[in-house]
Formats: C-alpha cells, structure tokens, sequence
C-alpha cells in the first residue's frame, strides 16, 4: 500500500520541470515510449532506454531506488513467460526488460502527475468512467487506513495465532467487515453526493495550455522512439 | 490470484485484439448502467477496495483479486466496469502491462462473471443439508453461500488461468510471428515460448493463490451472509 500512498505524494508534493508538464503532453510521452519499449528487438537499447528513463527520474527529483524496487513485481510476472523462452536467445531478457522499462516509465508518469490531472485526461473519453474512478481514488486512502488499523487489532487479539486454518477465517472476516463498512460509508457520501446536486459527473479541470518544457518532453519521446527503430 | 501479463509479451495484434473485445462489451455495458447512479458508490468502493487488497503481501509476490467476490457484490455487468478502472489503475502503479490492460481486464470479468452466476446457480443447488448447525443460525443459511462463493471463485480462477494460457497459445500462431530479432543468428518466432515449461513454473504458484482466494472468498461470502444478507442479492 505504502507505494500507492508515494506514488500520490511525489505527483502532488515534488516540484520539479517534469511535474510542470501538462498531463496531455505526458500522455504523449507515456504512448510513444511504451510503443518504442514494445516493439523494440534490440536488448542494447532496451537497456539504454531503462537509465534514460531514470536519469529522468532523477532529475524529476523522484527516489530512483524506491522506483527501481517497486517496479520490480512485474519483473517477477514476466519471469514466468521469460522462463518458458529458455533456449530462444535473447528472447528472456527482452521479455523481461521491457516488462521492467514500461513498469518504470508507468510509474514515471503517475509520480509526476497528480492523479486529478491524469484522470480529468481520461474524462475527455468517458467522463462517466473518470468520475467513478475520481470517486475510488479518493476513497482507497481512507480504506487503506481503516484496514491498516483492523489488521493490527486483528494481531494484538491473537487474530493470526490459531493456526493456518483458522488464521484464514478470521483475516477473511476482517476482510468482510472492511466491505460491509465501506459499503455503508459509500452509501453515506452518495446522499452527500445527491444533496449537492449530483448527477453522474464530478468536475476536474486540468491545464492544457502547451509550454515550452511540455515540448521538450514530447521531443524525448520522438527521440527515444528514433533512436531504438 | 491471477497472472498479470506484463508489457512486452504478447504480440501487438493479439493485445489490439484485446482492447477491441472489451471495448465490445464495454461500450454497451456503459450505455446499460450510466443510468444507475445509486450503484456508483457500492462500485467505487469495490474498486478501492480490490486495490487494497491487492496490495497485501502474502509473503510471495502474489496477491488476492477477489474479483469472484466483486460479481457477487455488483453484478455481471458492473464488475466489468470494475475490473477494467482497477486494472488502469494497477497499470499505472507499474503492476502489469499498460498494453496488455484488454486481456488482463477480460481475465479478471472472466472470475467476476463465474462468480455471479456460479454463485447464485450453487445457491439453489446445494442442498439444505450443508445449512449451519448453530441454532442460532438456523436458516440462513451461511455456511451453504459460503460454500457457493467458495466453489464459485474457484472455477472462476481456474477459468481465468485456462485464459492465460488460451492466449499463449494464440500468441503462437498469430501474424506477429516470424519478427527477427537483429542481433540474433537464427530466426526465431518473435513469441516463441514452451507451453509445458511454462505451466510447470507457474501451476504451483497458481494452485496456491488458487486455494487460498477460493477459501478467503468463502469466509467473506459467510460474514456477509450473516451481518447483511443484503448485500448479497444483487440484479442484474
């Protein structure tokens, strides 16, 4: 959970010349390096790509490390596809990296967009389906904290020492009573909701006015996807 | 549990095929729920929720989907709407392909959709013999719903892994075939992969995560049934 919680952090507290960038011009950014990453043969400049890509966070004051280790997971996905290509040259390690450049890019875009920018871009296409998510996002933090805390009463109630079986049974109802807490707190905010005047759209507003680093950055990406075709 | 499948595996028109399918059902299932204004907060917390949960460790790098459940919980068709936000949100935070957010939104409706219909069909089926013994229960039947959303989440996960490996056999045989690579000195399929090697590594991890989702989703199901049975009895 902690790096959903950084993640939403550093797009919103870090101030730096990629944060300034407008969310469409990250889009573009975020769509012509992963299709560079995809569709590239070549382990060399995959490689290349992956310390390009965090040179640049670093320089968008993000924690290179921290990033290094939580995009990580899908490394650990694609090792069961990786694995079964054993045999076919260098096929594995393309598979595996650029399973790890999209991961970093991914969470290079998200650290440096805050998510009510990112998810007003996606209203342009559904605004229904952006207001839902706008919705869930703001309520995954309080249901984090809320699940934190149950689960530590869980422990110091000696909720995990009845063995594996039992142990099961009573994270599960933890788990229940989180859903049925949550559904009732849901309920709540939609009467809020209908009482101000709610009809299906929650309005965001993101700036689109092009500057000169939101340029650059689209520069970066025609670049990496000429230099690795 | 489910694999997710990550960027860069699968051959760009088998993804763009993803894409396509779902926005085939998306786009209908929208213009069919947009209206159900008072399902939105049941849903965005099953979001929020699923995303919690799936940033649980259990000690491995795998993790609880509880997509079975979200059928349950929201329906058929809501729970597409579910899978595909949670997955684009996953995607964003690096956890699988971005790409590949099609097929894995599929995989994940598949275990939502057993879980619906599954559930509510071994509701009726199981007899009442299976109801709890506890006579303060009596007739709720908990333990019978927990066992419905038990074996329904399991075929639903059994499903979704039979999925997967539908797609790297499709993978297989496709128009992205033959794309050399340029450094290599023999031409290989550009997704060439062994199918056996491939379940022998993932099937125990599989069989695992299996198991214990199908379990943690039965236990829920029973809580539920006994705190607030309403919650249970969703339309369609």
């Amino acid at each position: 959970m902690s790096s959903i919680y950084l993640v939403d952090y550093y797009s919103t507290s870090v101030k730096s010349f990629f944060h300034a960038t407008t969310p469409i011009a990250k889009i573009v950014f975020l769509f012509t390096v992963l299709f560079s990453i995809i569709i590239c043969q070549s382990l060399g400049w995959l490689v290349a790509i992956l310390f390009l890509l965090f040179f640049l966070a670093f320089l968008a004051k993000l924690p290179v490390f921290r990033i290094f280790k939580w995009a990580l997971l899908p490394v650990f996905f694609s090792l069961f596809f990786a694995l079964s290509q054993i045999g076919f040259g260098k096929l594995p390690y393309i598979t595996i990296f650029r399973a790890y450049d999209s991961a970093v890019l991914l969470l290079f875009v998200a650290a440096t967009t805050p998510y009510n920018s990112l998810f007003s871009v996606f209203g342009k296409i559904s605004p229904f389906l952006s207001n839902l998510i706008f919705i869930a996002y703001r309520f995954l933090f309080l249901i984090a904290d809320e699940a934190e805390t149950k689960f530590k009463m869980l422990k110091i109630r000696g909720g995990y020492s009845g063995g594996l079986a039992q142990t099961l049974k009573n994270i599960s109802f933890m788990l229940g009573k989180i859903f049925i807490h949550s559904f009732e707190k849901g309920e709540q905010i939609y009467k809020l909701l209908l009482a101000r005047g709610y009809k299906g759209i929650v309005v965001s507003r993101a700036d689109d006015k092009f500057r000169i680093n939101d340029f650059i950055l689209v520069f970066i990406a025609i670049f990496i996807f000429l230099i690795t075709q | 549990m489910h694999l997710h499948i990550p960027d860069g595996v699968l051959p760009i028109w088998l993804w763009v095929t993803g894409f396509i399918v779902l926005a085939i059902f998306l786009i209908p299932v929208l213009l069919k729920i947009r209206k159900q204004l008072n399902v939105v907060p049941r849903a965005a917390m099953t979001i929020a929720l699923i995303l919690v949960i799936m940033s649980i460790p259990l000690g491995l790098p795998i993790h609880l989907n509880l997509l079975a459940l979200a059928g349950i919980l929201v329906g058929p068709w809501w729970s597409l709407v579910v899978a595909f936000l949670t997955n684009l949100v996953l995607a964003l935070l690096g956890h699988g392909g971005f790409t590949v957010i099609g097929l894995n939104t599929l995989n994940l409706w598949i275990q939502a959709l057993a879980g619906f219909f599954l559930f509510n069909l071994f509701a009726r089926l199981i007899p009442k013999s299976l109801c709890d013994r506890d006579p303060g229960l009596k007739g709720l039947g908990t333990k019978k719903s927990g066992v419905s959303a038990g074996l329904a989440a399991f075929i639903g996960l059994a499903l979704s892994f039979l999925f997967t490996v539908f797609l790297i056999v499709i993978s297989k045989v496709g128009p992205g075939e033959f794309l050399h690579l340029h450094e290599g000195v023999e031409e290989v399929g550009h997704l060439e992969m062994s199918l056996p090697t491939f379940l022998k590594i993932s099937l125990p991890f599989i069989s695992l995560g299996i198991i214990v989702e199908s379990f943690v989703t039965a236990f829920i199901v029973q809580f539920i049934k006994k705190v607030k049975p309403d919650l249970l009895t969703f339309r369609k």
